[in-house]
């Protein structure tokens, strides 16, 4: 019998990939993150699956309550990472810190509480008809503040957000 | 020809002369600066600066990062460690800067990241040194014997601290490190052919950042692996800095030496991206300072119009480079004729 793998690594960089795949058949991402905070804001999750398939907010609940995650960054340490439901107007949201700003790099790592791999706990907790074909995923935020005003790279030091500056993206020049 | 040989190739009388350049220069006061900083200060807050300068023409509010996140990475840091080497050899004569090979863990943790060189590394959260020369302070029955006399310990800067305190901080936190030779290699030998992007847009991105189909464990992965200090916007605070930037320097030159040799006739610009190119990244040319004929801030020549937003209270601390030539990009295409000393790196175990 062949295992599968327990982990998986990915990671966020300028230009790279937006949307990390959960349809794998780990029981754990280690994400590197390239400026979290400056480049990537936070991950939020990406379905096609609706409230109808399954994926009311309260199963989001249950799911963002059977993930947990860690940061793994040289400025703080490992610290646990928030994994949250948001309520709005569109609809529930599941979202994933990532940490104090850097400028460099952080990694988180994520995994299922239930030892289940992420397909599976996706497919047991957000699908009513397993039949059907869906995409889940996570999706970089990108960031749109500028806490490289000032940084000094002390969490939680410096900077300011632009939220409505031309572009929305990181900042005005890299 | 200043040669910079693999800290794990240094004897130790080298090792010592670097140390002993460290620490001259750690208490060699600033030439302008507040009482208390240093000349070695002065590098560390210039490189917390170079974030966010306002520079002529930007529209308000707009700052560039002269030496992060697009291709002038590569030439802005070989300028800024440049200075700084030539800081230290006005401190011990003939010092050059060692590089951390990182892909030679076995030597970088027997050799390098030991009380006798640059101090251990810590597994955990950011912790104080507590071993070594870059302690402060050091006690004097621990002070090797070329310690200058009046100096007493590595001080970190309290206005450069970054939160850990004025001891030297480091926390490594289980990231994966470090690379496989074979992918430092391929990263060495990277070549990336799209139509219209210029392979040196690839190689800066994994170099800098990382790549999971060549290596994640380049440049900002270091930093996160040695955290504290080194992971903060003033990371030059720990020496360590310097030989990760000069093993960053040491692969982007081996690119050049590869691109030029499998390139005949070609020369060091046709191996950087032409100045109209744009970004395969994000669709604009690259910005100011980072194209091949740009000026690099700080190295404008004086230049008007030029700032940086940061804490008011760290802008005494930055160096005057007014009076010194501009320097472009174009100039920081070739160790050997960077200036008329250059530089050279010898292979690792090539003493």
């Amino acid at each position: 019998m062949i295992e599968s793998p327990v982990s998986a690594s990915t990671a966020l960089f300028k230009g790279g990939p937006t949307l990390i795949d959960l349809l794998v058949d780990v029981t754990e991402l280690r994400i590197t993150v390239t400026g979290p905070r400056m480049l990537f804001e936070r991950l939020e999750l990406v379905t096609t699956l609706s409230a109808l398939d399954g994926c009311t907010v309260q199963q989001l609940r249950e799911l963002a309550g059977s993930l947990e995650g860690t940061i793994h960054c040289g400025l703080v340490g490992v610290q646990h990472a928030g994994i949250q439901v948001e309520t709005l107007r569109s609809g529930g949201s599941l979202q994933i810190d990532l940490g104090p700003p850097s400028m460099y790099q952080s990694e988180l790592v994520l995994r299922t509480r239930t030892g289940e791999t992420f397909r599976a706990l996706i497919q047991r907790l957000l699908v009513s008809d397993r039949s059907r074909p869906f995409v889940a995923g996570l999706h970089a935020v990108t960031a749109s503040g500028h806490l490289e005003h000032g940084h000094s790279g002390t969490p939680g030091h410096g900077g300011h957000q632009h939220a409505g500056h031309a572009g929305g993206a990181e900042h005005g020049r890299p | 020809m200043d040669v910079r040989k693999s800290a794990v190739d240094l004897s130790a009388g080298e090792r010592d002369r670097f140390l002993e350049a460290l620490i001259r220069l750690k208490h060699r006061p600033a030439p302008g600066g507040p009482a208390g900083a240093s000349v070695y200060d002065q590098f560390v807050a210039l490189h917390g600066a170079v974030f966010a300068v306002l520079a002529p023409g930007l529209p308000p509010g707009d700052t560039i990062n002269f030496g992060h996140w697009n291709i002038g990475f590569c030439a802005w840091h070989r300028k800024y460690l440049r200075e700084f080497e030539q800081a230290l050899q006005a401190e011990v004569a003939g010092v050059t800067l060692p590089y951390w090979d990182w892909a030679d863990h076995v030597g970088a943790v027997g050799t390098l990241f030991v009380a006798e060189f640059l101090g251990a590394l810590h597994v955990g959260a950011p912790t104080p040194l507590t071993g070594g020369v870059l302690r402060n302070p050091v006690p004097p029955a621990e002070r090797p014997a070329w310690w200058p006399a009046g100096a007493e310990g590595f001080p970190i800067h309290p206005l450069l601290e970054s939160g850990f305190g004025t001891v030297l901080a480091r926390g490594s936190v289980g990231v994966g490190w470090p690379p496989t030779a074979a992918g430092v290699q391929q990263l060495e030998q990277l070549m990336i052919q799209q139509p219209g992007v210029h392979p040196f847009w690839y190689f800066w991105l994994v170099l800098e950042q990382g790549h999971q189909q060549v290596t994640s464990r380049t440049h900002n992965r270091g930093h996160n692996f040695i955290g504290g200090h080194m992971s903060t916007g003033f990371s030059p605070n720990d020496p360590v800095f310097w030989l990760h930037h000069a093993n960053v320097d040491r692969l982007w030159a081996n690119w050049q030496a590869q691109r030029l040799a499998n390139v005949p006739g070609s020369t060091p610009q046709d191996h950087y991206p032409p100045p109209g190119e744009v970004s395969p990244l994000d669709g604009d040319p690259a910005p100011l300072g980072h194209r091949l004929d740009d000026q690099m801030w700080p190295w404008v020549g004086g230049a008007p119009g030029f700032d940086v937003e940061i804490d008011p209270a760290v802008k005494p601390l930055l160096p005057d480079f007014s009076g010194a030539p501009a320097v472009t990009v174009r100039e920081m295409l070739q160790t050997e004729t960077i200036d008329p000393q250059g530089y050279r790196y010898a292979a690792p175990g090539q003493p």
